[in-house]
């Protein structure tokens, strides 16, 4: 492919000017970066030097931060914007600045670099929000592939199916989705001064599914039948191999078949 | 060739979406940001509902064709295979640079006015033209900061580049606005210089007064200086497809078109004196 060569000296200022605004907004001001960005900029009728910088410093910052608050945001309505942005936000970005063209990818690594680096605590709930929160960004981009039709369910015994792709599982011990919910029908602020709402404990798991329609995100509760069967289609499975789950409770077939089919949740 | 006059256009965005499926209002076009559609998904089926209606022109944030760093193919084919299923009939980025290997800043960051990067962004401009197969259009940024080594002011710098390029001109008249204040210069001045000729499309919006500077922050109404740039420009053309760029703090969807239609009424009353 084409491309035409940059000069050395545009090399040159581009990573000087990276570093510069790239750098966390407190660690600006020392004395010596000042007299090095007043050799490379000139300062205009109403700003010094370094402020004229400064304003790129910041939005880069103020950018990158709203990119992650839009991504997750039941996590900065557990944090709040400005604990949002210092304990979580800053950090992470100074370990995985944005690498690509995209600001959704943002926050990929997020739930990761919380299972390593934020030991809070809140630090489980936090970790499985920003799965969640993730989850939901995901399904946003998914293309979904044409749906199983519940007549084609008879003749496929010993056709590969697999699951749409973007079909989330998820197992707690507690309903998160209903937590998540309640979180997001009140602004930030609200939960600044108002308790989160109770989260009960089950004595079982609950299983839900995530997933994607033409129209929506959606979730729902299923039970283990519905969640150990959907979870054999990950990598495709044909309804022969499966006979031994299904023999296992009968009773069930039919109905988790019917469902199945009707959310469109496979594909061939 | 003749260029194409789309009239007036809002950019589209997922805050008005219910309302434009709920009444397909008598909007002239829409312009979308390439890079929110590129990854397909629910944005591309929602931009695909607005296709059967409506001419859409894509203008991007992220080709950041100054960088010095390779150009990004990957992502020069993703927005060609956009370009060819919304039929744009041309376009935009921005002049200005916002990568290096392995980093992506995700801002508009301006580049050095110096005559080796003239040469240097015309023939990635024409590479880029080249590829896409379809008219390209590069878009004078708000500059904030300039470098010590400038050779020359950000209109000639801006002219340069369009006429070596040999490609069009989307001139963002808020834009000249805020970097006159920020850098103290005549608006007048700059657009007066420029190759007018090559001029595609014009974007409008609203910006921010932080005191000592401004700031291109798309979340306002016009600001009167903004719509005499803009009248004085139109003057000098035939008319020419005008975008308002609405981005932050947003208002309902009819009084968003309400604002871009005071560019219609300009256009009007100016080319029909």
């Amino acid at each position: 492919m084409r491309d035409a060569p940059f000069p050395d000296s545009l090399s040159e200022f581009q990573t000087w000017f990276a570093k510069i605004i790239t750098t966390p907004i407190e660690e600006f001001d020392s004395e010596n970066r000042i007299s090095e960005i007043r050799k490379r900029i000139p300062p205009s009728p109403c700003l010094k030097s370094e402020e004229r910088i400064g304003i790129y410093q910041k939005q880069y910052w103020e950018r990158l931060f709203k990119s992650l608050q839009e991504i997750f945001p039941t996590l900065v309505r557990l944090f709040n914007y400005e604990d949002f942005n210092r304990k979580i936000a800053e950090p992470y970005l100074s370990q995985y600045p944005p690498n690509d063209w995209a600001l959704s990818n943002l926050g990929n690594q997020l739930p990761q670099w919380l299972q390593t680096f934020y030991r809070e605590a809140d630090a489980s709930l936090v970790q499985e929000m920003a799965f969640l929160d993730l989850a939901y960004q995901h399904l946003l981009f998914v293309e979904l592939l044409p749906p199983l039709q519940p007549h084609q369910l008879l003749g496929v015994p010993t056709q590969k199916l697999f699951l749409q792709p973007g079909v989330f599982f998820f197992e707690y011990q507690t309903d998160l989705f209903a937590f998540r919910n309640q979180l997001q029908e009140e602004t930030v602020e609200h939960w600044q001064t108002h308790p989160f709402p109770t989260l009960k404990k089950g004595t079982e798991k609950k299983y839900f599914i995530l997933y994607r329609d033409q129209e929506q995100t959606s979730y729902e509760e299923i039970d283990f039948f519905l969640f150990h069967l959907l979870s054999k289609f990950q990598k495709g499975a044909q309804i022969v191999d499966l006979i031994p789950i299904l023999e296992k409770e009968v009773d069930k077939v039919l109905e988790s078949f019917q469902r199945i089919a009707a959310k469109g949740w496979l594909s061939l | 060739m003749p260029i194409l006059n789309l009239g007036i256009g809002i950019g589209l965005r997922p805050i008005h979406l219910r309302e434009i499926f709920a009444s397909w209002p008598p909007i002239d076009w829409f312009e979308i940001i390439s890079e929110n559609f590129m990854k397909g998904g629910m944005p591309l089926r929602n931009l695909e509902r607005i296709l059967e209606r409506y001419p859409v022109v894509m203008h991007g944030v992220n080709l950041a064709i100054g960088s010095a760093a390779p150009l990004d193919w990957d992502y020069l084919k993703k927005l060609k295979i956009l370009a060819q299923k919304t039929k744009t009939p041309w376009l935009s980025d921005h002049l200005s640079w916002g990568r290096l290997p392995g980093a992506h800043f995700h801002d508009l960051l301006p580049l050095p006015r110096r005559k080796e990067v003239v040469d240097f962004v015309a023939e990635r401009a024409r590479i880029i033209q080249d590829f896409l197969e379809i008219p390209f259009a590069l878009e004078n940024i708000s500059s904030y900061a300039n470098s010590a080594d400038d050779e020359m002011p950000e209109w000639e710098f801006y002219s340069a580049v369009l006429e070596k390029a040999d490609i069009s001109m989307m001139l963002d008249v808020n834009n000249i606005y805020v970097s006159s204040r920020n850098e103290g210069f005549d608006p007048k001045e700059y657009y007066s210089r420029l190759p007018l000729e090559r001029l595609i499309q014009i974007h409008i919006a609203g910006h921010s007064d932080a005191k000592r500077y401004l700031l291109d922050t798309h979340d306002d109404r016009v600001c009167n200086e903004v719509w005499e740039i803009y009248r004085e420009v139109v003057q000098k053309t035939n008319g020419v497809s005008t975008l308002l760029e609405w981005d932050d703090r947003f208002i309902p969807l009819e009084d968003t078109w309400k604002e871009a239609l005071k560019a219609k009424a300009y256009q009007k009353q100016l080319l029909h004196a």
